[in-house]
C-alpha cells in the first residue's frame, strides 16, 4: 500500500466522526505512517502520543475536553495495538517487520470495511 | 529486506519437490517488494540463510537446466521467463555476507507459476498481499479473492459513509440533543430549537446528510445561519 494512499486514508481521520467510528483503523494508521524507513523501533505506547495530539490539533472545532476525551480513546487503542504488535513483533523490532504486521492489521481493518 | 526468521518446517513443506541451489538467484523479475539495507542483511545473514524462490515459466518445453534457463529469452506472453520472490534483491557484495539458497520450479502456466509464489510470500513469509507487484496480483486473479489489496479507494468512501451515518443515528437517537461540532453549546442549542423532533425536521437533516455524505452537524449549522 503506497504512503499516498495512507496518508489520505489518514486525512479522513482527521475528520471527528470519523475518528470516532473507526478508532483502531486511525490509530494503526497513525501508526504505520510514524514507521521509520529502516532501523530499530523501540514499542512503546508513548512514542505516539505526540503524533495522536497533532492528529488532533487538525481537528476542526474540539473543544479542550473533545480532545482530552479522543485522545484517551486514541491512547487505549494505540496501547491495544502496540500489546498485539510486542506479542508478534518483540518489544524491539526492525521497522520492515513493524511495518509488515502494523500493514497486515490494516488490511484486516479495511477488510471489515469493504 | 525482510529479516524474519524462517519457520523451517512451512519454509521444507512448501519447498519439497523444488530445485535447491546454493547459488545467488539468477536473472529475473521480483514479484513482491524487496528492499536493501545493508545493516540489515548484514544482521540477517549473520543467522539466516537467504532464500530465493525462482519459478521459471516454460510453456515451451525448452528449458533442461531451470538457472540457465533464467538468461534465456522470454516467451512472447511474458515478461521474464524466471519469477523470483527473494528477501532481499540480490547485489554481488551479498555474496561475501550471506550463505543464499535459491529454489527454482519449472511451471507451464504462468497464472500458477506467480500464485506459488504469491502464496510462498503471503503464507509462509506472511508478507501483505500490497507488497506484491500489482501486475502479479491481478495476473494471479487475487484481485477479485481480496480486492482489498489491489485498490482501497472503495473503502475509503465506505469509511467516512459509515462514520456519518453512524454519527447521525446517534443523534437522532439521543433527540438532537448532541453537540454540534465546531460550535459552542448554545448554537447546538439553538439549532435544536429551530428543527426539533416533533416537527421531523431532524430525520429530514438526518436523511438530507446521508445522501449529501455530509456531517450532520455541519449542515444543521449551516441551515441556521
Amino acid at each position: 500500500m503506497s504512503m499516498s494512499l495512507i496518508e489520505s486514508l489518514l486525512g479522513e481521520c482527521k475528520r471527528r466522526e470519523v475518528a470516532e467510528a473507526h478508532l483502531r483503523l486511525c490509530a494503526l494508521l497513525l501508526m504505520y505512517s510514524s514507521v521509520p524507513g529502516r532501523g530499530v523501533v523501540y514499542l512503546r505506547t508513548t512514542a505516539y502520543r505526540v503524533p495522536v495530539q497533532k492528529l488532533l490539533e487538525d481537528m476542526a472545532g474540539l473543544t479542550g475536553g473533545d480532545k482530552r476525551g479522543l485522545m484517551q480513546k486514541f491512547m487505549k487503542a494505540v496501547g491495544e495495538a502496540v500489546a498485539e504488535l510486542k506479542r508478534e513483533v518483540g518489544g524491539v523490532a526492525s521497522a520492515e517487520n513493524l511495518r509488515r504486521a502494523l500493514l497486515r492489521r490494516l488490511l484486516e481493518e479495511l477488510r471489515k470495511l469493504a | 529486506m525482510t529479516p524474519l526468521s524462517p519457520i523451517k518446517s512451512d519454509l521444507e513443506r512448501f519447498l519439497l519437490g523444488w530445485e535447491r541451489r546454493e547459488a545467488p538467484p539468477p536473472p529475473g523479475v521480483y514479484v513482491a517488494a524487496a528492499g536493501y539495507h545493508g545493516r540489515l542483511v548484514e544482521d540477517y545473514c549473520a543467522r539466516y540463510h537467504l532464500i530465493y524462490l525462482v519459478a521459471v515459466y516454460d510453456r515451451d518445453g525448452v528449458c533442461q537446466d531451470l538457472y540457465q534457463c533464467c538468461s534465456a529469452p522470454p516467451p512472447a506472453d511474458a515478461p521474464s521467463r524466471c519469477f523470483i520472490f527473494g528477501d532481499v534483491e540480490w547485489r554481488e557484495e551479498l555474496a561475501e555476507k550471506c550463505r543464499v539458497e535459491t529454489y527454482l520450479y519449472k511451471f507451464d502456466n504462468i497464472k500458477e507459476a506467480l500464485m506459488r509464489l504469491l502464496e510462498f510470500g503471503m503464507h509462509v513469509r506472511g508478507i501483505p498481499c500490497t507488497d506484491f507487484s500489482i501486475d502479479v496480483l491481478k495476473l494471479t486473479g487475487w484481485c477479485e479473492v481480496d480486492p482489498i489489496c489491489c485498490d482501497v479507494s472503495a473503502v475509503k468512501e465506505k469509511i467516512v459513509e459509515s462514520a456519518v451515518r453512524r454519527r447521525a443515528s446517534q443523534y437522532t437517537s439521543s433527540g438532537g440533543e448532541e453537540r454540534i461540532i465546531g460550535a459552542p453549546s448554545g448554537e447546538a442549542a439553538a439549532g435544536s430549537e429551530t428543527g426539533g423532533v416533533e416537527d421531523g425536521c431532524e430525520e429530514l437533516i438526518r436523511r438530507a446528510a446521508e445522501v449529501l455524505g455530509a456531517d450532520v452537524g455541519r449542515l444543521k449549522t449551516c441551515l441556521c445561519r
